[in-house]
């Protein structure tokens, strides 16, 4: 079974068609990109991943389950069992340490465990600097948190959006090899981006054009 | 553009703006009704204090009245007394300079005179409503109705002089009610030292004082039965007065020792010396004086609930002004990151500052505007529900009100917009926004 | 770490870190706790503390001899132990006399006429709480023999501040005399020879104390051509007893007078009966012995004592006291002779109309003496005091009503601002209600310290309203910290919840989408 399914999606804001009849099968363990220009529909597409929005009309299947036809509530467990989000402006609690922000996902998922959460900021590099605050981060150290704390939960997929358009270069390189790390590791990751570069890093770039997909490219030249 | 930036803010920021305006208007609403009520508080506070009765008495010149305090009577029954005051003279003591302070007032007429049975009773002829049309054109109700809001009707009500045989009713204490056997509406026969009269029992009334004793009948009637036309014994005034101080006490002692600055100064303010002194000069014979139970109790009172109000006022005005401020304070920090990128395209500190300054001020404009007249409607809400009476609206509280809050509003805000200005617009924009 | 841990941390890390809109929000909430604690405390005050002030009226009560109950320290005392302490702010007793006036410092009077005062015997040191409007020139009496003069009586006699006054007082004492007195009968021939007979008791000093006549055997016709009926009952009783009353302290024997110069010691005839009043001359002056009896007898002894004093205070008051003259109590005892005895007393207790009345019937009850209020006053107070009441009420509702909804909306306004962290949180997956709860639990946090803190300050203002208004402590009522506390609690919670209520409502996303 796929892990996720999408199947003739589309979202209409008033006279607008974000998406327009959209399909799309991930498998497990598979790095998507999702490319294209600014409001070609990627973010769109990535609020319905990730169980933020809902579309106008057709089906998406989530690990097998139909995240286009349930309630609110529902979705919050979803999103929060299934899925590890990293986003463009890395959003910390501002006034919580790297830890603590990464515990916050434990706390809604399950049990927050520091030694586990220090862990994960371990693997993503940043174990010296658990104890700053997100202002004593660099804008590469946080995103890197948020990589840390997207995956504390062994989510089935990670939805990135953006994640490294705020960054550098040598910022960017090792958020791709945490990427690259986790796609090993078997994580399903998604990542929305206008980037080529990072489009290219994944096994697979679909590209959006005024809300329909406009072509798949499969990396040739990927490697795991 | 100036404009344009300033209308964008306040109208996309509308719910943040929305509470800065809610928060003054309550502010202002606070601040307007309590100066309000403060500033009128005196005035009605000393409106209630009529119920305390008189607080000047007028007595004629040489009088020795050797009265008690607790009804035991001299043997006569009468207190002695020589001379009297003058009736149709009554009318010049609401004609004098604080004719306005003067609420009310009564003469009185101390006689005695005998029952059928040979049993001497006193008599005090008063004033219960009488009308009076004075020269000024003034029209007032006068008597002891008021001057005695203390006592209670037992039996029957209080004579009204407008009725036209008032001039044969009584009213009785209820001692003596119950001594003689009386019940209101009953006669009985009284003999005065020239005539005797049959009256109607109007009502017997408890005073609590020797009153209880006495019978109270229309002056006109004692003086008709005591053969005194025209005849005054007392008179008993109720004036609102201005507390004692230095000067007002030195002038009650000797007006004569006071220089003419002092002079004009004691003389137009509304002292209860100056205003018994003024009595006095229009009253032929008389001395006016001070009773010094009712004014030293009136001011004690009045001082006290007026620092009370003043105290309350100046609680809730310090919070008002840190409730303001600090909202106001709060509001600009939140657009630390907006200022920063106002400073990083280029604009002048002081451009920036005047933007967002005029914002709050004109959010602070429409919240005080609101915030008055919502103020006006607790001061209306205040007046009538504790004195029956609409405060005054003073319109001085509207200059002191916008600039109070004008003023808390821009110390809340230019600190703040200061502050941000000195950090580097880089932090600024950087700080991470959770 | 434990998920109740967790909650606390990100609470208190909440509170520690975002320091400056912490404290915007905790001002915000003491400003409001402040203003409850202090508006409540001056309320719930007020009453008492005007009540007090109140009393430059003077007394509210009067304790009076009752019917079987004299007036003194004992019955007094008595009374006064049924009036709480704190209420009762003052008790002066009180003993009035008339006195003479005899001269003043030039040691003659101003008239010639008698000049009669009243005076009182009063303790000044207890006058001064009863009857704080007294204004007095010079001072209060403090040795013996000095007295307050009334400002009419003063000029009246023309006493001065330092000079003197003489006063005189007429001791009256009634003394119980026994006597032993005789009774006498005799008889003598009347109107055409129809015996009059009499019966006389003469006092032990030989004076006639009552003569009594038995007419009864003059006929009708015999009696001045009048019916005996007639004679007693027309002139009769009258006439009848001012002839034997001329008999009374007269020495036997005795004379009938025939002229009008006649001396005074004569007994005048009844007119037209002239042969009848001779009878009852006659048969008085035969009278015998015929027995003795013994009389008690009441008799008023007057003895005057005078007194000079030194003029220590003019009293001005604008009232009757003006006409009296005060003396202290050991003075009056001295004058009158009289120890432990007071006509009346005032009393000055702070206490509401109904409760005054209340505790003037327990006194009157269980003391036997008379206690009345004095309706002027209370009545009066009481009016006016409900309206004071209602007056700090009302301003103390509408300030604490405006001031909760200026909290709420500083507290929204600071919640507002983290909308963005709300929707993060629900991108994490965290429910609606955890938010809620993290969110409460800050705003509950706030009203608990914001409110400890306002129930001080709170007090703190309160104790300087009651020390500048009124010049007196406050008690710092306990009860007002846990009520200060809960109302800021529910407060701050509420307005979080508002706002928070809204946020959660609100797709992650939105929230999450760029600047």
């Amino acid at each position: 079974m796929s892990l996720l399914e999408i199947k003739h999606v589309s979202k209409i804001y008033g006279e607008l068609k974000a998406l327009d009849d959209v399909s799309l099968t991930v498998e497990k363990g598979e790095w998507i990109a999702i490319m294209g220009p600014s409001g070609s529909g990627k973010s769109t597409m990535m609020n319905i991943i990730g169980c933020m929005d809902k579309p106008t009309s057709g089906q998406v299947l989530l690990d097998g389950m139909d995240i286009s036809r349930e309630s609110g509530k529902k979705l919050t467990e979803i999103r929060r069992d299934k899925i590890g989000l990293i986003f463009q402006q890395f959003h910390m609690v501002s006034y919580l340490t790297a830890v603590e922000n990464v515990m916050v996902s434990q706390y809604y998922h399950s049990m927050p465990d520091e030694s586990e959460a220090l862990e994960a900021l371990d693997r993503v590099g940043l174990k010296q600097r658990a104890r700053h605050l997100p202002s004593q981060l660099s804008g590469g150290e946080q995103q890197r948190v948020c990589v840390a704390r997207a995956l504390i939960n062994h989510p089935e997929l990670i939805l990135a959006d953006e994640p490294t358009g705020n960054l550098d270069e040598a910022n960017e390189n090792i958020v791709l090899d945490l990427f690259r790390q986790l796609h090993r590791e078997g994580t399903t990751l998604i990542v929305v981006t206008h980037d080529p570069e990072v489009g290219e890093a994944a096994q697979r770039m679909i590209v959006l054009e005024h809300g329909r997909v406009a072509k798949e490219v499969v990396n040739e030249s990927f490697q795991a | 553009m100036l404009f344009r930036m300033i209308k964008g803010a306040l109208l996309r920021q509308k719910s943040k703006m929305l509470l800065i305006a809610l928060t003054i208007a309550l502010g202002a609403s606070l601040s307007t009704s309590m100066i309000n009520v403060m500033l009128d508080v005196r005035d009605k506070v000393q409106e209630e204090m009529k119920a305390f009765g008189a607080n000047i008495v007028v007595k004629p010149n040489d009088s020795t009245l050797l009265n008690d305090m607790y009804s035991i009577q001299d043997e006569s029954g009468t207190a002695l007394r020589q001379s009297w005051l003058k009736e149709d003279e009554l009318g010049k003591i609401k004609e004098i300079f604080w004719t306005f302070q003067i609420r009310n007032f009564a003469p009185f007429l101390n006689v005695s005179a005998e029952l059928e049975d040979g049993r001497s009773v006193p008599l005090v002829g008063t004033w219960f409503n009488h009308h009076l049309s004075l020269a000024t054109g003034e029209e007032l109700d006068a008597g002891v109705k008021e001057l005695r809001s203390w006592w209670d009707i037992l039996e029957g009500e209080w004579i009204d002089e407008s009725e036209p045989d008032a001039q044969t009713q009584v009213m009785l204490g209820k001692e003596l009610a119950s001594e003689l056997g009386l019940a209101a509406g009953d006669t009985l026969k009284i003999s005065g030292a020239q005539t005797s009269k049959t009256v109607t029992v109007r009502a017997v009334f408890d005073s609590g004082e020797d009153a209880d004793g006495q019978i109270w009948l229309p002056l006109d009637l004692a003086q008709t039965l005591s053969g005194l036309e025209g005849s005054v014994g007392t008179v008993e005034v109720s004036a609102i007065t201005e507390p004692d101080n230095e000067l007002s006490l030195r002038a009650a002692r000797n007006p004569g020792g006071l220089s003419a600055k002092e002079w004009d100064q004691w003389y137009c303010t509304a002292y209860v010396s100056a205003i018994c002194y003024q009595i006095t000069e229009v009253m032929t014979n008389s001395t006016a004086s001070a009773v010094r139970q009712v004014a030293e109790g009136e001011g004690a009172i009045l001082e006290k609930t007026e620092l009370l109000m003043i105290m309350i006022t100046a609680l809730s005005l310090v919070g008002v002004a840190l409730g303001i401020s600090n909202l106001v304070t709060a509001s600009v920090m939140e657009r630390a990151q907006e200022i920063g990128l106002l400073k990083a395209i280029g604009a002048k500190d002081k451009a920036i500052t005047g933007i967002i300054m005029a914002e709050i001020l004109i959010t602070a404009l429409f919240g005080m505007i609101a915030g008055y007249f919502l103020g006006l409607g607790f001061a209306e809400f205040i007046g009538r529900r504790v004195f029956g009476a609409s405060i005054d609206v003073k319109p001085i509280v509207i200059p002191i009100v916008a600039a109070a809050i004008s003023l808390v509003t821009v110390a809340g805000s230019l600190p703040a917009i200061r502050m941000i200005l000195r950090t580097d617009p880089a932090v600024v924009l950087h700080g991470s926004k959770a | 770490m434990s998920k109740r841990r967790m909650f606390l941390k990100m609470i208190t890390a909440s509170l520690l870190r975002r320091k400056s809109r912490m404290l915007t929000a905790l001002l915000s909430v003491a400003v409001g706790a402040t203003i409850l604690a202090g508006l409540v405390t001056v309320y719930v005050d007020v009453p008492r503390q005007m009540a007090a002030s109140f009393r430059s009226y003077g007394a509210n009560m009067l304790l009076m001899p009752g019917e079987n109950t004299v007036l003194n320290q004992q019955s007094v005392d008595a009374a006064l132990s049924l009036i709480s302490e704190e209420k009762l702010q003052g008790a002066s007793p009180y003993r009035y006399v008339y006195t003479e006036f005899m001269g003043n410092q030039t040691g003659e009077g101003k008239y010639s006429s008698q000049l009669r005062f009243m005076t009182a015997g009063t303790s000044f040191e207890n006058v001064q709480k009863t009857s704080p409007y007294f204004a007095v020139e010079g001072r209060y009496p403090e040795a013996q023999r000095e007295a307050l003069v009334g400002k009419n009586a003063a000029s009246t006699i023309g006493a001065k501040l330092g000079g003197s006054v003489r006063i005189a007082y007429d001791r009256t004492e009634l003394v119980e005399i026994e006597e032993t007195q005789t009774e006498l009968q005799g008889s003598a021939p009347g109107y055409y020879d129809a015996e009059v007979s009499v019966t006389v008791i003469l006092n032990s000093d030989g004076t006639i104390k009552t003569v009594a006549m038995d007419l009864s055997r003059q006929t009708p016709f015999r009696v001045a051509g009048m019916t005996t009926s007639s004679f007693t009952d027309t002139y009769g009783i009258a006439h009848a007893e001012s002839f034997t009353d001329q008999f009374t302290g007269k020495q036997l024997p005795l004379t009938l007078s025939t002229s009008e110069n006649d001396p005074d010691e004569y007994i005048d005839a009844v007119s037209g009966a002239t042969a009848s009043s001779k009878a009852v001359v006659d048969a008085v002056n035969a009278a015998l012995p015929v027995g003795t009896q013994t009389d008690t007898q009441q008799i008023t002894n007057t003895e005057r004592a005078a007194m000079s004093f030194t003029v220590s205070g003019i009293l001005e008051t604008g009232g009757e006291e003006e006409d009296y003259i005060y003396i202290s109590l050991r003075d009056m005892e001295a004058i009158t002779n009289e120890k432990d005895r007071f006509d009346v007393v005032e009393l000055s207790v702070a206490g509401s109309s109904e409760e005054l009345n209340a505790l003037a019937n327990e006194i009157s009850e269980n003391t036997g003496l008379e206690c009345r209020l004095v309706k002027r006053v209370t009545k009066s107070e009481a009016s006016v005091l409900g309206k004071l009441q209602a007056l700090v009420f009302l301003v103390t509702l509408v300030v604490l009503v405006l001031t909760m909804i200026s909290v709420s909306t500083t507290m929204t306004a600071v919640v507002s601002e983290r909308r963005k962290e709300i929707g993060l949180r629900k991108a994490l997956g965290a429910s609606d209600n955890s938010i809620r709860a993290e969110f409460l639990g800050e705003g509950l946090f706030l009203g608990l310290l914001g409110g400890a803190i306002g129930a001080l300050l709170g007090y703190v203002f309160a104790l300087v309203v009651s020390r500048q208004v009124f010049g007196s402590d406050l008690q710092f009522n306990f009860a007002l910290v846990p009520a200060t506390i809960i109302v800021s609690m529910l407060v701050s919670a509420l307005s979080c919840l508002i706002p928070v209520k809204r946020a959660v409502a609100i797709d992650p996303a939105l929230v999450l989408k760029g600047e």
